[in-house]
């Protein structure tokens, strides 16, 4: 033996003899378990018939879409072709478009949301005001389906051009409708 | 030792607490409308002097002169309604005697406070000719004789709102 191992040896602290008998222990709870496993039980099983079951469904798609504008000046006309449109103040450019909500599963609640980001380019939003609606009622924050809820529903998005805006602000800015994306969402508590 | 056997305990709750709400997930769906870009549009309004900037000397009380303006616009709107207004300003010592008015040249309607036309509006690229005329008063003072003014001519087009 070298004489570093010699010090190192000496210098290893002297177990406690709590630890020493926690180790003795834990090896006799090991040494149970090992003979446990020798055990014989009898067992039987048998398989039952039972209905199949089904994951639910959510999901949600855009039917018919109709665009109108609805001027200061004159009544309101359907868009045939919104690349055709030029907005102005006090212009009202609406969507009224079908949706179609599926919701399946026996407790399945969803919030459906609208979102707009990305419609305009920098504080362009300022000088529009965007509003939805779902079957006449408002949409806010969301409207909550649940399953009995599922089908067709329509639903209505505003563009208001303020008609305050001034002088010639805001001339020749695109509003990507595109952007317009309705979201389902599972409820959850 | 107790203390950290209870730390590990914890440790491992914590962990398994962290790995449910890692795994609760709900289902979603996404639908974007389809439709393109839509732009704003445009307008302006440009005016110019019928030939030269018209000079209007050697005005004699009760006398007219008259000058044509050419008003027309630029830009594009689908439902842009527009009305012309017509504002002049005089000033110095001729001012409070002359008298400006300025008419739709083609029928003569004078474009009053309302603008013009006075009912409807004017779509986006239309022209208007405007023949401004300026009176100086008859009663106009003998003082006035050799004196000079300006007169300031103002034409808007205004978005017709209502």
């Amino acid at each position: 033996m070298t004489e570093t191992a010699l010090r190192s040896r000496t210098r290893r602290p002297a177990r406690p003899s709590r630890a020493k008998g926690i180790t003795a222990i834990a090896a006799g709870a090991v040494l149970l378990i090992g003979g446990g496993t020798t055990l014989a039980y009898w067992t039987a099983s048998r398989s039952i018939e039972a209905p199949s079951i089904a994951a639910g469904d959510l999901n949600l798609t855009l039917g018919e879409g109709e665009w109108t504008l609805d001027g200061v000046v004159g009544d309101a006309v359907t868009v045939t072709s919104l690349a055709d449109v030029r907005l102005v103040p006090g212009d009202v450019l609406a969507l009224s478009q079908e949706l179609d909500v599926t919701l399946v599963g026996d407790t399945i609640e969803a919030v459906l949301t609208a979102d707009t980001a990305g419609m305009f380019v920098g504080d362009d939003a300022d000088a529009f005001d965007v509003q939805f609606a779902v079957d006449g009622d408002p949409l806010g924050e969301g409207i909550t389906f649940d399953s009995e809820d599922a089908g067709r529903h329509t639903v209505t998005a505003s563009i208001r051009f303020d008609a305050g805006t001034p002088d010639r602000e805001r001339v020749g800015v695109p509003i990507d409708l595109s952007k317009i994306r309705f979201t389902l969402t599972q409820a959850s508590s | 030792m107790f203390r950290t056997a209870l730390g590990v305990v914890a440790g491992v709750l914590v962990g398994a607490l962290a790995g449910l709400v890692a795994a609760h997930g709900t289902w979603s769906a996404s639908t974007s409308v389809n439709a393109g870009i839509v732009t704003a549009g445009d307008y302006d309004i440009a005016a110019t002097w019928s030939g030269s900037t018209p000079t209007w000397s050697a005005l004699l009380p009760g006398t007219v002169r008259e000058a044509r303006l050419e008003v027309s616009s630029m830009g594009e709107g689908t439902t842009l309604g527009w009305r012309l207004h017509v504002q002049a300003a005089a000033t110095g010592p001729l001012a409070p005697y002359t008298v400006t008015v300025a008419r739709e040249c083609g029928a003569g309607v004078i474009i009053g406070a309302s603008g013009y036309p006075v009912s409807g509006t004017l779509p986006a690229g239309a022209a208007v000719a405007v023949c401004v005329s300026t009176t100086l008063a008859a009663d106009a003072p003998s003082a006035l004789q050799g004196q000079t003014g300006t007169l300031q001519i103002t034409v808007t087009g205004r978005q017709v709102l209502e």
